[in-house]
């Protein structure tokens, strides 16, 4: 196994964890989750995934990095790694579980009336009412990854990104329109 | 050139066209505000998607982050539990616990015990004295710095087989121990008589000379409370003499 070298992100950790733990794989480790879990559960948000679901997802991923890691596999381009896993076991999880109950939304307080009239709240609104497919392109690019990445995360073409990037893009731009 | 489809904008905007098609579109945004329109839009689009995205609020991740913490040490403490439940059992399997543990008692790491291939009549046959190898003093000087004793006090310990060559044992450091006599009740005197029985019935044909190493090897005090059926050691065996005492 190749060595790894400690994550300068993990540092103030490494220091507080003193002689106990030592600069090693968990720590690694736990430095790629605090770098990740936001956009890791933002992204099986987006696949429909409730939060209970997205914790639990997130869990098996940093285990299954945790292995990977110590197994010695590779470990260029970790972020596409962890969003491919993630898709995978998302999608696993999905199909194991019942389809979910639409119940009404509750009626909305003053608060929420207010900032539904928000831009964000619109938007929201039309990346949630998107194709699977064109929504998760927008979120991995959102994420800072590039077509080539998306395109290996969901298993479809790089024209196929670019299609889907190009149809979010004209559905949120009527939100501006009168 | 005609003009770019929505697609090579998006494209282009996000430098993942190509180089040379790249510089064809640019070329071509220079000089065609319509596209520079469109592409600029497209952008703008995309922009308050992301926004959009990433403002969503979050659970906090600490609940999580501490879960995934613990879900790594655990692990390694169960590791360090099964082996030292291995270790343990095996230990116990190899060396009973000695309920009248003392520090004269033969450590299992420095005396495991140790034999040598021996004829059973041949063995039987010979004198109780016979063929009994001499621990020689270079050899008891080496068994007492092993059990740390540096400066043993004379006639109080016999340098001990823990399986007598009488009984196929071997004149090795790791079949010798310093046992005394005086520090505990099961000392080398009561031990000599468990000798004594276990090879009486070795050469009589009712135990294995295996079985009465191990025994000897594993829990000397147990066999010899087996074998005489009694928690303490008989009064005659305590006053009984064989060995010599190291002098």
């Amino acid at each position: 196994m190749r060595f790894v070298q400690p994550d300068i992100a993990a540092l103030p950790e490494l220091l507080e964890a003193g002689t106990d733990a030592p600069p090693s794989l968990e720590t690694e480790v736990t430095g790629l989750f605090d770098q990740f879990r936001n956009p890791l559960f933002r992204f099986t948000l987006s696949l429909g995934l409730t939060e209970p679901d997205s914790e639990e997802i997130i869990q098996e991923v940093f285990l299954a990095l945790f292995q990977h890691l110590r197994a010695g596999k590779p470990r260029d381009n970790l972020r596409g790694w962890l969003f491919q896993v993630a898709h995978n076991q998302a999608l696993k999880l999905r199909q194991r579980r019942p389809p979910p109950v639409l119940t009404p939304s509750p009626a909305p307080t003053p608060e929420q009336q207010a900032i539904a009239n928000q831009t964000h709240r619109r938007v929201t609104a039309v990346l949630a009412a998107l194709p699977e497919q064109d929504r998760s392109c927008v979120a991995l690019r959102a994420e800072g990854l590039r077509y080539r990445e998306i395109a290996q995360i969901l298993g479809i073409s790089l024209g196929s990104v670019a299609l889907s990037l190009e149809r979010a893009a004209a559905r949120v731009s009527r939100i501006h329109q009168p | 050139m005609a003009h770019p489809s929505d697609h090579e904008l998006l494209m282009e905007s996000d430098g993942e066209l190509e180089a040379v098609r790249a510089a064809a579109v640019r070329r071509h945004l220079d000089t065609c505000p319509s596209c520079r329109q469109r592409q600029s839009a497209l952008a703008n689009a995309l922009a308050t998607a992301t926004n959009g995205y990433l403002q969503q609020p979050l659970p906090p991740p600490d609940a999580s982050r501490i879960r995934l913490a613990a879900s790594f040490r655990p692990r390694r403490r169960e590791r360090f539990l099964a082996v030292g439940a291995l270790a343990a059992a095996l230990a116990l399997l190899l060396f009973p616990l000695r309920s009248d543990r003392d520090p004269a008692a033969p450590r299992a790491a420095l005396t495991p015990g140790a034999v040598r291939t021996v004829n059973l009549a041949a063995m039987c046959a010979a004198a109780d004295e016979g063929d009994r190898p001499v621990i020689t003093p270079a050899l008891a000087q080496e068994v007492f710095r092993r059990y740390g004793i540096y400066d043993p006090r004379p006639r109080a310990y016999e340098v001990d087989y823990l399986i007598p060559p009488d009984l196929g044992g071997s004149n090795e450091v790791k079949n010798l121990w310093p046992q005394s006599y005086s520090d505990s009740v099961w000392n080398a005197r009561v031990k000599d008589a468990l000798e004594d029985r276990l090879r009486t019935m070795v050469c009589g044909g009712s135990l294995d000379l295996a079985v009465a190493q191990q025994e000897l090897a594993a829990d000397w005090v147990g066999a010899y409370k087996r074998h005489f059926h009694t928690a303490q050691p008989l009064p005659d065996h305590l006053a009984f003499v064989k060995d010599q005492p190291w002098e």
